[in-house]
């Protein structure tokens, strides 16, 4: 596999934070995890739903660590969770710094054999590993002339998906390659709600999310 | 009849829809990404119209290595048309019979006016979702 031929090596992304030298150690539900047994019930205030890990979090009780959901906790759906998380705005920076991040696991795993779970990925790893397999497809991988995402295309998609771990997204239900060389998250809800990433480009994607009886919202991301 | 007729309101048309856009778990099982123009859909999205041909004949000018990966949806032309949307009859020379095309749906028209069209193609992807007529095997 020749460099820059916009391909990953066989190897390539598949070694990404294999190794747990990148990355927030504290993303995803683990980040959820232990700021919920960090932060005392007594300081949760009416703003903080936004902010709230997706799981019942674990609460800090003398003695033990127990499963508790705390009231204001069951009033929120999963979805309603979500829905403000997926506004939040993805700086220009942030994403690209996930994506440096890596380039620089990559580079520093290449010849590394690649096993194993990507580690901290969090409740996005499941998608990330599909985004990973990507890789794999050639152009027209549909026959009917479809296009192969390139590996800056992918990267920018892993790179999102840590970036929406890190706010709190919960991950998509489908993640698949578009036709285009683009890659599509999609987030559907019981009630009719629909979200859709569409990462057309490098460090650029559209979304859009349609909520019942109302006109479907787009907008662009890095926000800034 | 002839696949040069024009299309009839009542008439239905068949969909190819590749596996990677297909997921029974979901309530919308089909992905809007599989009726989104490319660039080789310069003046339509394709299509077969039902009268003329069986769901496993819309596969066969695709390689059959590939060809085994696909659903086909059914959807109906009236539904089509109540999202402004109209078939036009583009038999293909030794093609499968009823080829029909969408030319609302083209890349041109996608590509300026994505905001448009991304909501239809959601409501294309729940018409496909509820008539799956063949699956792969």
């Amino acid at each position: 596999m020749a460099p820059g031929d916009g391909r990953l090596g066989a190897m390539g992304l598949l070694q990404l934070r294999l190794h747990g030298e990148a990355g927030s150690q504290d993303a995803g539900m683990g980040a959820a995890v232990s700021e919920a047994v960090a932060v005392p019930n007594a300081t949760m205030t009416q703003q903080q739903p936004l902010t709230v890990p997706l799981n019942p979090p674990f609460m800090r009780v003398p003695g033990k660590v127990r499963c508790q959901q705390p009231p204001w906790r069951k009033t929120l759906s999963r979805w309603e969770q979500f829905n403000p998380k997926i506004k939040y705005p993805i700086p220009k920076q942030n994403w690209s710094q996930e994506v440096n991040v890596l380039n620089a696991a990559s580079q520093a795993g290449a010849g590394k054999p690649a096993a194993g779970p990507i580690k901290d990925a969090g409740p996005w790893e499941t998608a990330v590993q599909k985004i990973v397999g990507f890789q794999n497809l050639e152009d027209d991988w549909d026959g009917q002339g479809a296009k192969a995402p390139s590996r800056d295309l992918l990267e920018s998609a892993i790179g999102l998906a840590y970036t929406y771990n890190h706010n709190g997204v919960p991950p998509p239900q489908c993640v698949v390659p578009g036709i285009d060389g683009s890659v599509v998250f999609e987030w559907q809800h019981p009630d009719g709600t629909f979200a859709e990433v569409e990462i057309d480009r490098p460090l650029h994607a559209e979304v859009m999310v349609i909520e019942p009886g109302q006109p479907a919202k787009h907008w662009t991301l890095p926000t800034e | 009849m002839d696949e040069r007729d024009p299309v009839q309101d009542d008439e239905a048309v068949l969909r190819r829809i590749h596996r990677t856009f297909f997921d029974p778990t979901l309530p919308i099982a089909v992905r809007a990404v599989a009726f989104r123009p490319n660039d080789k859909d310069i003046k339509w999205l394709s299509v077969f119209r039902a009268r003329f041909v069986q769901p496993p004949d819309t596969l066969l000018n695709i390689d059959p290595t590939k060809a085994r990966h696909y659903y086909v949806a059914r959807l109906s032309v009236r539904n089509l048309q109540s999202l402004g949307l109209t078939v036009q009859p583009d038999p293909i020379p030794g093609g499968p019979l009823g080829h029909a095309l969408i030319p609302e749906i083209n890349w041109h028209a996608y590509r300026v006016a994505k905001q448009h069209w991304k909501p239809i193609l959601v409501e294309l992807a729940k018409m496909a979702s509820a008539d799956i007529v063949l699956k792969p095997a």
